[in-house]
């Protein structure tokens, strides 16, 4: 059983790094729900994952390639030539595609999952990919071109890695501008949004720069989820559903080896929501 | 003589910028508008505090003169280097900060005095984040200077506050322009002063590249913030945006009496739609 024809159905799959691939595991309950998705919309962490989703792989297949998609080690490969750039400025020239670490295992891995040429339009389910433009710090939603050159251009995690230029624009990661974007499924046209959220983990500890630093993005980044999340509430018709997986402890990047757990959190959340889906759908 | 309606200013976060609100307030005096509510955070906290206390507009840009001079910004912390490049050996006793803040206390102990929020003549809420949960704190008691303090401690710049087991720092992280804050109390004609960041390109060091990202964040939570408050509650906002014509940086000092002006300016625009809410009641 598949939904009505006339309810649109999206999946929007918020920023929150490698705990995204907990996404998969909405996904995979929906699917054995028979709850089928009419749109994905993905921002950052949430594009790499959602990408899986809307490429067509079935939901284990997906869980599989998600291991292997993202390689262990993207963090540990430091763009020396850019720290140089970063902290002789005059001498070097800094310039803004700044980040510490190089991007090759990164595009690598996309490549790899989603085919080096695969375009938007041959994705089986229609697929948005919310990046921010860093010179207006505008969201920028791409559904054209390259699924991988987008995916990667949304996972420019400030600092960590390099904004991509395309199309004339400096892109770098949605989370700086919509973290959770349900109002693109919106203005789509979804009747009912199910929404994967994500917090970003605050700092025990804030005694260093970068603890203090990343303490600060922390706090703007999950208000700016909490109130754009609320207007679009306000805004808009549309039922939309917040599916919020629970993790005890923080995921770094490089935690690979725990997908399969994190994956278990995302069908855990979802099921409690499950009920009521099929209901709306009739 | 009270208002039928209750107005509210709130000043928000803005660095030099929130002088503007000296513009804002001449423009209401001069029309014989009395404010019932004032709200600040960030910078705007120093302006309501002290238009709070009943100083006039004049008064108060005289005071600034002497309160937010460029030495403020001036003050190295001469161990943050150390605790840059050497985290482990110098970890910050409690954190991480650029700019010492003797001078700011002295400087806002002066403007305030031993004054609290008892002191005020129209009512004054000010707002800081907590800076460990990233909620919204909004101070009603205890000394004003403390409170303003608190509400100015840019990340990274100032240190934060301690205050009643909270670790407090500068508003903006949890809401640039609180609006919110009126409405919870009750405001029914709301005077929204706001500011968008300055950009700052091209990010050619590293330095301008973080501060332009967060600027980016901060810029897009005062829209989401700005309306949802708008779309949740009847009172009337009027937005006030003021448009410098010309980047101003954050501690530049000189550009105040520019900035004033530009905040008169945007008050006078406003200023008919704004009469026209009070005669009709």
């Amino acid at each position: 059983m598949s939904a009505p024809a006339k309810q649109r159905v999206a999946l929007v799959i918020g920023a929150g790094g490698l705990k995204c691939a907990a996404a998969l595991g909405t996904w995979r309950r929906l699917v054995e729900a028979g709850i089928a998705i009419d749109l994905v919309v993905g921002c950052s962490g949430g594009a790499i994952f959602g990408a899986l989703a809307a490429l067509g792989f079935e939901p284990e297949q997906a869980a599989k390639t998600a291991m292997k998609l993202w390689l262990g080690d993207v963090t540990k490969r430091v763009n020396y030539a850019a720290l140089g750039r970063a902290s002789l400025p005059g001498l070097l020239k800094f310039n803004e595609r700044f980040g510490i670490f190089k991007d090759t295992r990164l595009r690598i891995g996309f490549e790899a999952a989603y085919g080096k040429f695969t375009m938007f339009e041959q994705t089986r389910i229609p697929f948005h990919v919310v990046t921010t433009d860093l010179h207006t710090g505008k969201p920028v939603v791409l559904n054209r071109g390259r699924v991988a050159e987008a995916v990667r251009a949304s996972a420019s995690v400030p600092v960590v890695f390099e904004p991509v230029l395309l199309n004339g624009r400096m892109l770098m990661d949605g989370a700086i501008s919509n973290p959770l974007p349900v109002d693109v499924a919106v203005r789509e046209g979804a009747d009912l949004i199910i929404a994967v959220a994500f917090e970003t983990p605050r700092q025990p500890d804030v005694r260093t720069a970068g603890a203090y630093a990343l303490q600060m993005f922390a706090n703007i980044t999950n208000q700016l989820l909490a109130y754009q999340f609320a207007a679009a509430n306000l805004m808009h018709h549309a039922e939309i559903v917040t599916i919020a997986p629970h993790f005890e402890q923080n995921i770094s990047f490089n935690d690979v080896a725990r997908i399969p757990f994190i994956i278990e959190q995302g069908a855990l959340a979802a099921e409690p929501h499950l009920d009521y889906l099929k209901r709306l759908l009739g | 003589m009270s208002n039928a309606r209750k107005i509210a200013l709130v000043i928000g976060w803005g660095s030099v910028k929130c002088a503007a609100a000296l513009g804002v307030l001449r423009v209401l005096h001069r029309a014989g508008i009395q404010i019932d509510l004032l709200v600040g955070g960030g910078g705007g906290s120093i302006y309501a505090g002290l238009a709070a206390l009943g100083h006039t507009a004049d008064e108060i840009v005289e005071m600034n003169a002497r309160l937010w001079t460029r030495e403020v910004t001036e003050q190295p912390n001469r161990l943050a280097p150390l605790q840059l490049l050497f985290p482990r050996q110098f970890k910050a006793r409690e954190f991480f900060y650029l700019r010492g803040d003797r001078l700011v206390n002295q400087r806002l102990q002066a403007a305030f005095g031993e004054r609290t929020f008892a002191d005020c003549t129209i009512p004054l809420f000010i707002t800081a984040t907590d800076y460990l949960t990233g909620e919204q704190v909004t101070l009603t008691d205890g000394p004003l200077w403390e409170a303003v303090r608190a509400s100015i401690a840019l990340p990274l710049v100032f240190a934060p506050v301690r205050r009643g087991g909270r670790l407090l720092a500068d508003g903006y992280l949890s809401d640039p322009l609180p609006v919110g804050v009126a409405m919870r109390e009750g405001a029914q004609i709301i005077l929204a002063l706001g500011f968008e960041s300055t950009p700052i390109l091209p990010l050619d060091t590293f330095g301008k590249f973080v501060f332009h990202i967060q600027s980016v964040m901060t810029d897009n939570l005062l829209k989401a913030s700005y309306s949802f408050h708008n779309m949740a509650h009847h009172a009337e906002v009027l937005p006030i945006f003021p448009d410098f014509e010309r980047p101003i940086h954050q501690f530049d000092t000189q550009a105040v009496p520019h900035i004033i002006e530009v905040g008169e300016r945007a008050g006078e625009k406003i200023l008919p739609a704004l009469q026209r809410l009070l005669e009709g009641g």
